[in-house]
């Protein structure tokens, strides 16, 4: 006997991913999703980005990391709170974990404005899984090189913003600014690049205005 | 590595649809992995190897077979093959959303 079914093996996930944005979109909460290497500066950039949006509005993170917590104290000073998510060798999170935190583990995530989901330090596989997030927004770092874009297309594909960090080292770094900034045009028409440092300030002010017009976007959401 | 959480979807799924049919043995099935699917078949393979004892599937015959990528310019409309790395289109070099070959998912399998 012959049985078609035709299904998609990433229904699951984005089905889970589908009851997050729902959740997420009654009560007018913005989820963004941050992936970018090891290295790229995702902890650092949260740091500094908490500082300022916890003052006009209520913010958590969603911290996954293999094995460690260390990040999570880093973080846990400039948000109200931060959940761990140890994967154990798990190379990517999935919507379902997202969504037990959200209707079962963590139900107070609900009385946010703003979840931050720092995912795992990849470029591959994260970019394979929807979590229901509002805003996937993919680093680029000078340090990594400008081909990360070229090597790993479908990480930036699907962003809604790269923020380029870590701009200060530009003097010490072959990485072509402009060469960057085309690849990712040509791979995204539509993407938001922020070229900024956390060191020196530059280009922040541009990355907290983009993400506080979409917390308010959400919060003035009417749905569907 | 996400291939594993890949294979756990395909034996669930194919276990409960099996159920559902009172098939209690799985002959064969045919997998389709888009080309720009980010699945390695290696490890896809491997991972089948590995968790597919003692389910519905163990010992099945797996045909994989590999789709095409078709793509769209999202600012010309144009229809093409979207090549890596910028996936972009040929005619005006807009960027691009994929219309096959990012997927994987499984067409039939064959019970008793």
């Amino acid at each position: 006997m012959r049985v078609y079914l035709a299904k998609n093996l990433r229904e699951a996930n984005q089905s889970n991913a589908l009851d997050n944005r729902k959740i997420l979109d009654e009560k007018r909460i913005l989820l963004v999703n941050i992936i970018g290497s090891p290295g790229s500066g995702k902890t650092t950039l949260l740091e500094h980005t908490l500082k300022i949006i916890s003052k006009g509005y209520r913010a958590a993170v969603i911290e996954a990391d293999l094995y460690t917590s260390e990040d999570s104290g880093r973080l846990e000073p400039w948000c109200e709170t931060v959940l761990q998510i140890n994967t154990e060798g798990g190379c990517h999170l999935e919507a379902r974990y997202i969504g037990h935190l959200l209707t079962a583990e963590a139900p107070y995530l609900l009385d946010m404005d703003i979840i931050f989901i720092e995912n795992i330090g990849n470029l591959i596989c994260p970019a394979e899984f929807d979590l229901g997030e509002d805003l996937r927004v993919t680093l680029l770092t000078v340090t990594e090189g400008n081909d990360k874009p070229r090597k790993y297309p479908l990480a930036y594909q699907d962003s809604q913003a790269t923020l380029i960090t870590k701009t200060d080292l530009l003097p010490y770094c072959s990485f072509d600014l402009n060469e960057a900034l085309n690849d990712l045009k040509m791979i995204n028409t539509a993407i938001k690049v922020f070229p900024l440092s956390v060191q020196t300030g530059n280009g922040i002010g541009d990355w907290i205005q983009w993400l506080k017009a979409h917390v308010e976007a959400k919060k003035n959401y009417a749905g569907n | 590595m996400h291939e594993l959480s890949i294979v756990s979807s395909l034996i669930n799924l194919i276990t409960n649809d099996a159920e559902k049919k009172k098939i209690r043995k799985v002959i064969s099935y045919r997998l389709v992995v888009g080309e720009q699917s980010s699945v390695d078949t290696r490890c896809l393979t491997f991972a089948l190897e590995h968790l597919t004892p003692g389910t519905v599937l163990e010992g099945a015959k797996c045909e994989l077979v590999r789709e095409k990528s078709e793509g769209r310019c999202k600012i010309c409309a144009n229809y093409f093959k979207p090549e890596p790395p910028f996936y972009s289109c040929p005619k005006c070099h807009g960027s691009s959303e994929f219309i096959k070959g990012r997927d994987i998912y499984i067409e039939y399998y064959e019970g008793e």
